[in-house]
């Protein structure tokens, strides 16, 4: 066993002060990463007995279950998953077995400095698949945009040329049926939980808002296909609702919490003047909060505007341009997943394009949000 | 022939282009209480940080100037070795929730990665919770969080956090302010009791506990070390007038 | 007073009518799926066959195969989430590198689920095929690989947004306390701030985690669509899958007997417990988290 003396390190300074021991002999901590890293839960035996034991044992365990259970799927992500485990167990224990205090801070600093880099090349890492995307989708796309891509439907399968005339149309057409049903809904159902939040109804309800929200959206599809679309046919209204129920959790969420935001004493001035509630709430409330829920409203339009799974078996799609609302209706998100998954390269260019377009509106949207969100101040 | 243990000469620090400490000389010297008192915002509390170097934690923060420990500069030094030496206890009591009473005492030595003998653990638990006397209080409960702790015992397992690191010097800001009257009497005890190991600084908004625990006081005003003397002297016939006037009450 | 009334009545009703929307769900995924409960019984989450042409079927490729694609995405994605929350919740709260980052982040998850699975299905895909043929599988492309590493970029900004929000609320004094101690800035990362975030960090992924599992579009595009279960592990990962989302996005329109619509929503019936309940728990830790 090796004594130190912290105090020793200060100069002229007597000791006099309690000694630490420091157990066992020094290891190196880069061998201890490069042996459990070659040899897993056996390297960890160099730097920490105990660890080592623990780890093999932990090795051992997995492998019975899985020889007993035949679960050989998972294996390699359990055995991944435990080598790490080996690497980070063994540079801890050597890390601790470093006597000199000088050395032991100098480590320390520079495993900060290291452990700040590798977190900021994480972080940004990210941006790169992002770019690549957007990148892509606008190369191939924006080829394909002009008037004629706008304003024709597709030529039928094989030939070139068309436009997504139809899917544009149907798009616009399906959402603002969807925020005609769903904002009023989610205005009125957010103001309610924002007044009345202590009561039962609001609990549950509250309960309610959360489950739609996680909700699959294939799963919101097929509720519509037998509410609506096995007694009515596929039509765009059947979409529309579909949609609306995914819009309105959204727009109820920041509805309420723009209106709790709000201080109290407005509701309360607008009352002792002796205006009704009903006036209170639609005439001084809510234009207060117009901009929370205007961008709530904006965000939830964005999100379903790209949403696929709910139109497949509502909506369907039209090959021709249509407004009639109770038959099926092309929509862009649709159009792409028929035409991205088909054969013929000529759709997949429509295809590019189309994704053009969309991925420019929510780009649009999105970025509308924040300047009102940013001019206005609120919090969402 | 008593060594002195803190030395600043001509000491500046500051928050951005805000000159918040401006040149301060003074000599602490040790095992003594030294209580620093002043009016809000008179670079009392950011002086006591840069003694520890927590002061260079907040971004923008600047600081020039000679601040020694013994003869070692302060800013030379890797400022975790300061942190070794000089301990450090807050205004709010801010154990480690989320550890039991034992760890929070060698949370210092655990943050660090330490590996000790149980043995040597157990000592130094032992003897920095008596150093605090909070030793008996605790005895029993040592490894369940320290939730169930008031405020006053709270703050002493800060001071036994403090003192289990071996400090030279164990920097104090403001203490007791959050404290009850009962607890504020028991850490005040113990100051008493620390000041034969340790050299305590404290910073203080009560007059009356700078009057009541330190062997000499610092009246810091705008920035500047106004005076520094002996308690006794400064409460009796303080030679500056801007500290005549602070302890008559004439500002706070 | 009689607008008045009628106002407050509204708005109950508008809040009942959430009430009357999750039961109703609840309600027609249940009678929908009696069919397949009644005859297949629980038999069915276990049945490693899918053979609608003879009226046999079996949840257990779906079941892996949703397993599978979440949890690589999940264990894919941590990392990344995890760094983005340290970085923008510790290392730089604001500023404009922040603001950068954070915009990225929204952006990430703005972007509609079908035009990654586009993307991917001709970029990706290609690239995953070439690896595939170098490690000696069989060329798909297609698969729970490429599902899964698509499916780990969409998920990351809802465990980064969360985890920001939740690392800059740990309380100064209590970082304070372990830099008077001596502790480096990863120490304080690792002892203070990660342990006082720890559950509210698990929420953020438990929340990814049911975005992951609901996620329709992109898999569907990118995982090949085979009901069959491979017998290696290099086999099922490297190889075309079925989640089950995708296979009713599949399926549901050629499904022409009961029998085999009634599976169908039995699946779909599964896969609304079981987001809905781990979202709920996701959310349920994160209020007392706000609360606290």
């Amino acid at each position: 066993m090796i004594i130190m003396d912290i105090a020793n390190q200060l100069s002229r300074q007597p000791s006099n002060r309690q000694t630490v021991v420091y157990a066992g002999k020094e290891k190196s901590v880069l061998a201890a990463f490069l042996l459990a890293l070659i040899f897993g839960p056996l390297g960890v035996f160099y730097a920490s007995i105990r660890g080592g034991i623990i780890m093999t044992l932990i090795c051992l365990a997995n492998a019975a279950l899985i020889v007993l259970f035949g679960l050989n799927l998972f294996l390699e992500i359990i055995a991944v998953i435990v080598w790490i485990i080996c690497i980070v167990k063994a540079y801890n224990a050597a890390k601790a077995t470093i006597k000199d205090m000088d050395r032991r801070i100098k480590f320390r600093n520079n495993e900060s400095v290291l452990y700040k880099s590798f977190i900021i090349f994480l972080a940004f890492v990210i941006t790169l698949p992002l770019i690549i995307v957007l990148l892509y989708i606008i190369k191939q796309g924006v080829l394909q945009v002009n008037w004629h891509f706008l304003t024709h439907v597709p030529a039928p399968e094989g030939e070139k040329g068309g436009g997504i005339a139809n899917a544009l149309v149907g798009s616009l057409i399906i959402v603002g049926m969807s925020s005609v049903v769903a904002i009023p809904i989610g205005i009125l159902s957010g103001i309610y939980l924002s007044e009345n939040p202590g009561t039962k109804l609001a609990y549950y309800s509250g309960l309610c808002v959360d489950i739609l929200q996680g909700v699959p959206s294939i799963v919101v599809g097929i509720i519509i296909y037998f509410w609506i679309v096995k007694p009515f046919g596929f039509s765009a209204v059947s979409g529309s609702i579909a949609l609306a129920i995914m819009m309105m959790p959204i727009v109820i969420r920041s509805t309420e919490q723009t209106l709790l935001l709000l201080p109290p004493s407005l509701k309360e001035a607008a009352l002792s003047l002796g205006v009704p509630y009903h006036r209170v709430i639609l005439k001084v409330i809510v234009p207060c909060g117009f901009a929370g829920i205007l961008s709530g409203i904006i965000l939830s339009i964005a999100r379903i505007i790209g949403e696929t799974a709910p139109l497949l078996f509502t909506a369907l799609g039209n090959n021709y341009l249509s407004a009639n609302i109770v038959k099926p209706m092309e929509s862009l998100p649709h159009m792409i997943f028929t035409y991205a998954t088909s054969p013929y390269d000529d759709q997949h260019d429509l295809a590019w394009g189309a994704s053009f377009i969309l991925l420019m509106f929510v780009l649009l949207l999105n970025i509308f949000t924040k300047l009102i969100t940013r001019k206005w101040n609120i919090q969402l | 022939m008593e060594h002195t243990v803190v030395s600043a000469s001509k000491f500046n620090a500051w928050f951005g282009d805000n000159h918040v400490v401006k040149d301060v000389s003074i000599k602490i010297e040790k095992n003594q209480v030294i209580a620093v008192m002043g009016p809000s915002g008179c670079g009392k509390t950011t002086f006591l940080r840069c003694i520890n170097r927590m002061h260079e934690l907040i971004p923008g923060a600047t600081a020039k100037g000679s601040l020694k420990l013994y003869d070692d500069d302060v800013y030379t030094m890797n400022p975790i070795y300061v942190r070794y030496k000089i301990g450090m206890v807050f205004q709010r009591p801010n154990p480690f929730p989320n550890l039991s009473i034992y760890d929070n005492v060698v949370a210092g030595y655990k943050l660090n990665g330490l590996k000790m003998d149980k043995a040597d653990m157990d000592n130094i638990v032992q003897k920095s919770l008596t150093s605090a006397a909070l030793w008996n209080e605790v005895k029993d409960s040592l490894h369940k969080k320290g939730t169930f702790l008031s405020g006053g015992q709270q703050q002493r397992l800060c001071i036994a956090r403090a003192i289990a690191m071996e400090p030279e010097v164990i920097l104090f800001d403001e203490p007791t302010s959050a404290l009850d009257p009962i607890s504020t009497s028991s850490v005040e005890q113990l100051f008493h009791e620390l000041k034969t190991n340790y050299t305590l600084i404290i910073v203080t908004h009560n007059m009356q506990q700078a009057a009541r625990v330190s062997d000499k006081t610092a009246f810091f005003y705008v920035g500047e070390l106004v005076e520094f003397d002996d308690t006794k002297q400064m409460f009796t016939a303080p030679k500056d007038v801007r500290t005549q006037n602070y302890i008559t009450g004439r500002f706070s | 007073m009689k607008w008045e009334t009628i106002f407050r009545r509204i708005l109950v009703i508008m809040s009942v009518i959430m009430l009357i929307l999750v039961a109703g769900i609840f309600i027609t995924l249940v009678v929908q799926s009696m069919p397949s409960i009644k005859s297949l019984g629980i038999g069915y989450l276990w049945g490693k066959v899918w053979d609608p042409v003879n009226n046999v079927y079996g949840a257990y490729p779906f079941l892996i195969g949703t397993l599978l694609t979440s949890f690589t995405a999940l264990i894919i994605s941590v990392p990344f989430s995890y760094a983005i929350s340290i970085y923008l919740g510790e290392y730089n709260p604001k500023g404009g590198l922040s603001n950068l980052l954070k915009n990225t982040i929204e952006l990430i998850a703005a972007v509609p689920s079908i035009i990654y699975g586009f993307w991917a299905l001709f970029i990706l895909v290609p690239v995953v095929r070439t690896f595939e043929i170098k490690i000696g599988v069989a060329p798909y492309g297609v698969g729970v690989c490429s599902a899964s590493l698509v499916l780990a970029v969409m998920i990351i900004p809802y465990a980064a947004s969360l985890g920001t929000t939740l690392i800059r609320m740990v309380p100064s004094p209590l970082k304070e306390g372990a830099y008077a101690l001596g502790a480096t800035r990863f120490e304080v990362i690792r002892r203070v701030i990660l342990p006082y975030t720890r559950s509210g960090l698990f929420a953020g992924v438990l929340l990814s985690l049911g975005r992951a599992l609901g996620e329709t579009m992109a898999v569907t595009v990118l995982i090949g669509n085979t009901s069959a279960i491979a017998h290696t592990f290099k086999e099922v990962f490297f190889g075309p899958g079925n989640t089950m989302a995708s296979v009713i996005a599949n399926e549901f329109q050629e499904a022409d007997h009961t029998m085999y619509f009634s599976a169908l929503i039995e699946l779909g019936l599964v896969l609304f417990f079981v987001t809905v309940i781990i979202n709920l728990i996701g959310k349920r830790i994160i209020t007392k988290y706000t609360n606290n």
